[in-house]
């Protein structure tokens, strides 16, 4: 496992949060995970270290038949612990493993292609799940590339599969499809004027849920930033979900842009108060913790979007700063151990501060 | 008012579902909420009753029902038809139906025999390619397009 190489990837920007995907300036990214279990195993939890290592093996050899077997590193988390916990941490911070694998490593490894256009991530709560990520929402290109790796999946893998139940999982919430579709979304507008209410409300009969974006309150939305998930994998196709899903998003996509237009119009004072606020906390701070981070990252966004009279920098390094802000992706990128949180806090308002010019 | 699902907390939320094509509202607390969202699935309290009764064990991965209750998870693909009642009780309270729906992805011998074939190609081709030659790594190249289009049609 070269530390090196992978430090070097991980203070690149990922092609998921380059502004270059379609509808970009409210969606950041759009993501599809493909769950698969195989038959002739228990599932994760049940399994031995010894089989955990043969079942890897497997996949691995698995799927390199499928996806271009060089172009990926296999991470063993147990041994990058040992190595680098602070990019162990990364690979949780840019949403590759969940955070109980920070502690809970035995066993799980992640392909991780060089691309960054998808992920495989072995042993941690199914045998497998790929992780498919494009900027924007290209939804139509992850859509073809989705099911073009689903068919070429069953060539090289037996799963665990029932006619009547489709996909098993040990987790009941997981059995069917075995597919579910992710949305990372900005929507200053809906926030504000409270339509998001009305919308959650709708989504959640539909079988979408929302996620904040910063983990310390899942239902509160913090820098205007929220997930959207599928849910079922049973009593719906393949194309009857990515389609709800698909029209559910691009009405969200619509409402949010009218409803910008109409704050915009009616009272701007409203969007330049946020972004003066914002830039103005962020000009005089001297410490910045993750929390107020995100919410001035938004209210700078917001200046952005609505073209507020002052020389802001690209979206692109607005995405760039959700990452690189966090944690140790900081602590890589300053290259600077950030023992204590005074020094976290006040390198991330020299380095935020440094990226936005201000 | 208190929380409907564990009747401790304080109902902040309210948790709209669909059960049955009829929709209903609960009011929970924020810890519930975001257990629902999470999918840990608080079983109705009167059944478990009944489904810690049932004393059987799968028979591949010896996982009791009292463990699938305390974990909430099954052990192996064998316990969704051994401890079926239950498996279709939770999967109905998630999903809301019970049909598998999506594509059947098990290749016939024939498309599996083609697939096998192209991946023994691009072997070849991949020799030809480091022995630099080319005349046979574009014969190659063409034989895999060919037999790729005959694959997905």
């Amino acid at each position: 496992m070269d530390v090196d190489k992978l430090t070097f990837l991980i203070k690149r920007i990922p092609p998921w949060l380059r502004s270059t995907g379609s509808y970009n300036d409210i969606v950041i990214y759009t993501q599809v995970s493909i769950v698969r279990n195989l038959k002739k195993y228990m599932f994760v939890h049940k399994l031995s270290f010894e089989e955990k290592k043969h079942l890897s093996m497997e996949v691995i050899e698995g799927i390199g038949e499928i996806l271009d077997k060089d172009s990926f590193y296999i991470i063993d988390l147990a041994e990058l612990d040992k190595l680098d916990n602070k990019l162990l941490r990364s690979l949780y911070e840019r949403q590759i493993i969940k955070k109980e694998s920070l502690n809970d490593f035995l066993g799980k490894k992640v392909m991780f292609y060089v691309d960054e256009s998808l992920y495989v991530i072995i042993n941690e709560d199914e045998h497998f799940k790929i992780k498919i990520r494009v900027s924007g929402f290209n939804f139509d290109f992850l859509y073809k590339k989705l099911i073009e790796i689903c068919k070429s999946l069953s060539f090289v893998f037996e799963f665990a599969f029932d006619s009547k139940y489709g996909f098993l999982s040990a987790y009941p919430q997981n059995v069917g499809l075995g597919i579910f579709f992710e949305v990372l979304t900005y929507i200053p507008a809906l926030v504000v004027t409270r339509k998001i209410d009305d919308i959650l409300k709708d989504f959640r009969k539909k079988g979408l849920y929302p996620r904040g974006f910063y983990e310390g309150n899942r239902a509160a939305i913090r820098g205007d930033l929220v997930y959207f998930y599928t849910y079922s994998g049973l009593g719906k196709s393949e194309e009857e979900l990515s389609h709800e899903f698909k029209v559910s998003i691009e009405k969200l996509i619509d409402e949010e842009k009218k409803t910008r237009r109409e704050i915009y119009e009616k009272i701007p004072l409203i969007i330049e108060d946020r972004v003066y606020k914002s830039l103005g906390m962020l000009r005089e701070a001297k410490l910045l913790n993750m929390l107020e981070t995100v919410e001035i990252l938004g209210g700078v966004r917001m200046g952005k979007i609505f073209d507020i009279d002052y020389d802001l920098p690209s979206l692109q390094i607005l995405n760039e700063l959700l990452l690189f802000t966090q944690p140790s992706h900081l602590s890589i990128i300053t290259q600077k151990d950030l023992k204590d949180i005074y020094l976290e806090d006040s390198v991330r308002a020299e380095f935020v501060k440094d990226k936005l010019g201000v | 008012m208190k929380c409907e699902i564990c009747g401790r907390n304080e109902a902040k939320y309210e948790f709209i579902e669909v059960v049955n094509g009829k929709i209903y509202k609960k009011h929970v607390c924020g810890k519930c909420l975001s257990q629902i969202e999470s999918g840990i699935v608080k079983p109705d309290y009167s059944k478990i009753k009944i489904f810690q009764q049932e004393r059987t064990e799968c028979p591949v991965c010896k996982t009791t029902m009292e463990e699938i209750l305390t974990k909430n998870k099954f052990g192996c693909p064998n316990c969704y038809f051994v401890f079926k009642n239950f498996a279709e009780e939770v999967i109905y309270a998630f999903h809301g139906s019970l049909e598998y729906k999506g594509k059947n992805y098990i290749p016939s011998l024939e498309k599996k025999k083609l697939w096998d074939e192209i991946k023994n190609l691009k072997m070849e081709l991949k020799k030809a390619l480091e022995a630099e030659d080319y005349e046979k790594a574009a014969k190659l190249r063409d034989e895999i397009k060919n037999k790729e289009k005959n694959l997905w049609m």
